[in-house]
């Protein structure tokens, strides 16, 4: 099967990230001009240095006036470009991870449990911290740089020409050959790690790996050992990076190979010009010669810059990869608080991933619909589905209350974990623990519903799952999803809270979804899921 | 290894002091060949220049080969420290914290090639380019010193403004991590929260704090090398302004201008870097005090007969539990998810702290942990290692057929390939042939007591059996307790002693 390419990432970055009033092109823009802007003044600035100090040593006589406010325009013009440039930098950096942050927020606001119980929260803590910064980063260094890069030694090529053609057609004709080189040493790189990657990728995780076995190890007595394992991999981690370095490095040296040769040359041409041991036909002097060895520099001053920030591109391409299409902005869910629930009819394809088809089935406000099948058949997936979790359903319900089998618990008090932040009074509070049959072990607390839960709850997996139903039962919702409530309690734990909940939501609208006998009477409809298909 | 890299450095500032070197040496020799003084060996300066040139790209190069070689020898010793440090400990950490420990050691390392040798390459420009021209009473070499006092200010107040911010950062962090956590592990509560907000979150993890410090640690070294910047221009303005006339006609007149208009090349780095030392030091904190805690000590003596739980249970857990369990033979512990049965597991492997008497043979014995005595989790770690690894991670030299019989033993005669890796980039094995594994580790350790949790789940009723005879049969000559809520036949039939907890 032949994959398809992914897009650049200046593309996915256009599709998915700069939509809207997020980072505009015009940012950007202005960034760059602001950068050749820079760069064109400094060259200006060093004609006017160069004439003052050429009439200090040759001509034994003060500088000019008017090269003096020369020298000071550009200069300072350069100052303040080079202010206002980072001003605008860090401002709009900031700016633009809290859009991205917001938008991430916005995901998870609407695509739920159902998104973020995919991965670790490990995993959505890195994306946050790691993969938002690196976009901004790429956007806001190498994106610039990249422009700048191509832009300013264009612009200093043409004043050289105009200034010496000897000096700028020897520049011209070398110049194409730094990039030649560059890709070549890139390549020869990219061939190296490749035969090393597999080797380094499991060297290098190795210290983490057995960092994370370390009881393992101890009841293995094998600590020992495997520290002497981890200095082998240690030392041959460093010996195959270091085959792969040598050459990337080679890169930078090109770099400054070519920028550090063209000063040493260009200083001696102009010397000898000077002194008349060359002569290529055209006069110069050392005003002439001086801008030259001040500007030569820039031509590739730029793309060594560009350099520093390549990494950037590479933490950029991973954080596209892990991002994909989880920045994209979407309208808000659609809130369908007023709307009273009567009736769903769902019919046809569900789902692309994992596959859910469908045959017309109706779902009446009151209903009780026992939900069956194997286990990954897709019962968690119609839930999701249904409220909306996963979209699709142009109208997913509305004031859902979802238990899932592993309750949780917060590290707040029993007060918090109850209303989540919402105002609710003692009596309210009250009457749910009792409901659920909580009240003895709340009045055995310490400081009763304010005693907080911290890290290790003192609360049984039944007692948890007590919990989380009154927390739902507090907020009185008009559709219950069940997805497996008692699957990991024992029978008498399962038959009393079954009971429980028949008893509380007897007046709503409920689906449930269990591997565990259930009374039939409870019901009005079964659902079937077996593969792939769901049925009456 | 924690030697300081001399050679590294020194090509570090070798590097930097050629790149400038050549640019003020250059506009020194077109500015005399401008004047051709009398006897003017013209070619001796060319050829210093082109020295110049080739040591600078030497330098640069061997200086980036070193410090690379240096920095992962570093990160290699400092790994292999930590983990001698760990022995016997275990890090109670979430997940991701072991990663983040990681990384520190990798910044930690750095910071040779990312701070000292920068700052390094600054004192030696700033004493030489300062002490040359006072010596060569070269015209305004007064401006440099009130550059070099400058420098020397705004390096300080760097570090130590950076330090300040760094810790700041650290604790926003730290806050980040734990909101986050419980953030995403509340997350099937989610749609309540939104239901009654509008759809928005009412008081999200915040990583705004976190960025604004970094991005205020990053500006202001950008900041400070703009003041100087500034300083070196107004500078140069001045010196062009005054018009002294002392030293006109000399070349050497214009070193301290060029050492001004250039002031960005070769003091850029050091400033813009000079706040980053905060970082390498909450590295170097994180790296010393990570939150490892010790296992329980090792008890020395075995149970002959019997073994008496007297209120005995991991310290976290409310009620202890009180049992009188044979010294060989088959034992389930059932109960309710929550209710301990694992808390009790590792208590008796001694892998947490436990609270109670533990009795063996009517005396009295020190709680803690013991040769023989081995827990398998249920969902096991396999470490990223060959199969034979894995089964034997204490030997240097294993042996193959007591390999082969124990994976055989527990039904994986599919991975008889000894050498296979385990884990990234190689053989993923699915739950339940981790739990395979597992116990055909513990059977190749020939444990006194198994201390199993939950074999049975998420596994088929044939693996099921594999499973329970194997340990059946490992109950003729040793104590297997099994914590589970499934029972297989196998085990039934064999009336074992169970505790309820």
């Amino acid at each position: 099967m032949s994959q398809p390419q992914p897009p650049t990432l200046s593309r996915w970055f256009q599709r998915v990230v700069a939509t809207g009033d997020v980072a505009p092109r015009g940012a950007l823009v202005a960034l760059v001009l602001l950068h050749v802007f820079r760069d064109l003044t400094l060259l200006a600035g060093y004609w006017g240095f160069a004439a003052i100090v050429t009439d200090w040593v040759v001509n034994t006589k003060p500088g000019t006036e008017h090269m003096w406010w020369l020298v000071a325009a550009a200069l300072f013009a350069m100052w303040l470009s080079q202010g206002v440039t980072l001003f605008l930098n860090h401002r709009w950096r900031l700016s633009l991870l809290s859009q991205l942050q917001n938008r991430l927020l916005s995901t998870f606001a609407r695509q739920q449990h159902a998104l973020a119980r995919q991965h670790s929260s490990f995993y959505w803590q890195t994306m946050w911290q790691l993969h938002l910064p690196a976009i901004v980063n790429w956007h806001f260094d190498y994106r610039v740089q990249q422009m700048v890069a191509v832009i300013v030694p264009v612009f200093a090529l043409v004043a050289i020409f105009a200034v010496n053609l000897v000096v700028g057609a020897s520049l011209l004709l070398t110049l194409p050959v730094v990039p030649v080189f560059m890709i070549l040493v890139g390549k020869g790189a990219a061939i190296l790690h490749r035969k090393h990657f597999v080797a380094l990728e499991r060297l290098g995780t190795l210290f983490v790996d057995r960092l994370s076995a370390l009881p393992l190890l101890s009841q293995f007595t094998a600590h020992d050992r495997q520290g002497k394992l981890l200095d082998d991999a240690g030392q041959r981690l460093k010996e195959r990076a270091m085959k792969v370095v040598s050459v990337a490095f080679l890169s930078t040296t090109v770099l400054d190979f070519f920028s550090t040769l063209a000063v040493a040359l260009i200083a001696v041409y102009i010397g000898f010009t000077l002194l008349g041991e060359f002569n290529l036909g055209e006069d110069i002097n050392l005003h002439q010669g001086l801008w030259l060895l001040l500007t030569a520099p820039l031509l590739l001053a730029e793309m060594k810059k560009l350099g520093q920030f390549y990494h950037q591109k590479a933490q950029a391409e991973a954080a596209r990869e892990a991002l994909g299409d989880l920045l994209i902005a979407a309208a808000p869910v659609t809130s369908r608080a007023d709307c009273t629930f009567t009736s769903v009819h769902i019919q046809g394809e569900l789902t692309q991933a994992p596959m859910l088809r469908i045959e017309g089935l109706t779902l009446k406000n009151g209903d009780w619909i026992k939900l069956k099948g194997p286990s990954g058949a897709g019962k968690t997936v119609l839930m999701e589905y249904l409220s909306g979790q996963r979209p699709g359903l142009a109208t997913p319900l509305s004031e859902y209350a979802l238990l899932t089998q592993t309750p949780v618990i917060l590290p707040g008090s029993v007060r918090d974990n109850l209303t989540l932040g919402r105002a609710f009074s003692d009596c309210e509070l009250h009457r749910v623990i009792e409901s659920v049959g909580l009240t003895d072990w709340v009045s055995a607390l310490p400081v009763r519903m304010d005693t907080p839960m911290g890290e290790y709850p003192p609360i049984s997996g039944g007692q948890a799952q007590r919990l989380a139903l009154a927390r739902m039962l507090l907020r009185n919702p008009k559709i219950w999803l069940l997805d497996e409530p008692t699957a990991h309690l024992p029978t008498e734990q399962h038959d009393a809270i079954s009971c429980l909940i028949r008893k509380t939501c007897a007046n709503s609208t409920v689906i449930w979804a269990s591997h565990k006998p259930l009374p039939e009477s409870w019901f009005t409809q079964q659902w079937q899921i077996a593969q792939g298909v769901l049925s009456a | 290894m924690s030697k300081i890299p001399f050679v590294s450095l020194f090509l570090a500032v070798v590097h930097s002091s050629a790149g400038l070197l050549i640019l003020i040496f250059s506009s020194w020799f077109i500015a005399a060949c401008a004047l051709v003084p009398v006897n003017f060996n013209y070619m001796l300066p060319a050829v210093i220049i082109r020295a110049l040139a080739l040591i600078r790209i030497g330098a640069g190069y061997g200086h980036m080969w070193l410090a690379h070689h240096d920095l992962l020898g570093r990160t290699a010793w400092l790994r292999s420290n930590l983990f001698h440090r760990l022995k016997d400990q275990h890090l109670p950490s979430k997940t991701g914290d072991v990663e983040r420990l990681a990384a520190q050691t990798e910044t930690l390392s750095s910071i040779w090639v990312g701070w000292v040798s920068h700052q390094a390459s600054a004192v030696v420009l700033i004493l030489l380019s300062v002490s040359i021209c006072s010596y060569l009473a070269l015209p305004g070499y007064t401006v440099m010193w009130v550059i070099a006092s400058a420098w020397l200010v705004l390096t300080v107040w760097l570090i130590q403004f950076g330090f300040r911010k760094a810790v700041e950062q650290t604790k926003m962090e730290n806050r980040f991590r734990f909101e986050s956590e419980h953030f995403f592990n509340s997350s099937s509560l989610w749609h309540l929260q939104l239901q009654e907000n509008n759809g928005t979150f009412t008081s999200p993890p915040e990583l705004r704090g976190v960025w604004k410090q970094h991005q205020i640690i990053e500006s202001a070294g950008q900041w400070g090398l703009w003041l100087i910047q500034g300083l070196a221009i107004v500078g140069i303005l001045v010196l062009f302004a005054k018009q002294t006339l002392i030293g006109f006609g000399e070349p050497t007149v214009l070193i301290v201008p060029m050492l001004l208009l250039s002031i960005s090349d070769w003091l850029g780095r050091p400033l813009t870097t000079a706040a980053h030392y905060g970082k390498f030091h909450q590295a170097k904190v994180a790296v010393a005090d990570n939150e490892a805690v010790s296992l329980p000590a090792r008890a020395g003596d075995q149970a002959t007969n019997q073994i008496t739980l007297d209120r005995f249970q991991a310290a976290t857990i409310k009620e202890g539990v009180s049992a009188t369990i044979p010294a060989r033979g088959l034992v389930i512990l059932s109960g309710p998810s929550g209710s301990g049965k694992s808390s009790l597991l590792k208590a008796l492997a001694g892998l947490t702290t436990a609270k109670g008497k533990l009795h063996f043979d009517h005396r009295n014995v020190q709680i803690g942990r013991r040769d023989g005595w081995i827990y398998i989790e249920q969902s096991p770690v396999i470490l990223e290692a060959s199969v034979i690894m894995n089964l034997c991670p204490a030997e240097v030299s294993p042996d193959p057929q007591l390999c082969h019989r124990a994976i055989h033993i527990f039904g994986l005669d599919h991975l008889s390939n000894m050498k296979e890796w385990l884990g990234k980039g190689g053989r993923r094995l699915s739950g339940g042939e981790a739990k395979r594994l597992s116990l055909a580790r513990a059977y190749i350790a020939e444990p006194k007591v198994w201390l199993v949790d939950e074999p049975f789940e998420g596994l088929d009723v044939d693996n099921q059996e594999v499973i329970a005879r194997a340990l059946v049969a490992q109950s003729e000559h040793a104590l297997v307790i099994i914590a589970t809520h499934v029972i297989p036949g196998t085990i039934k039939a064999q009336h074992p002693q169970c505790i309820v907890l």
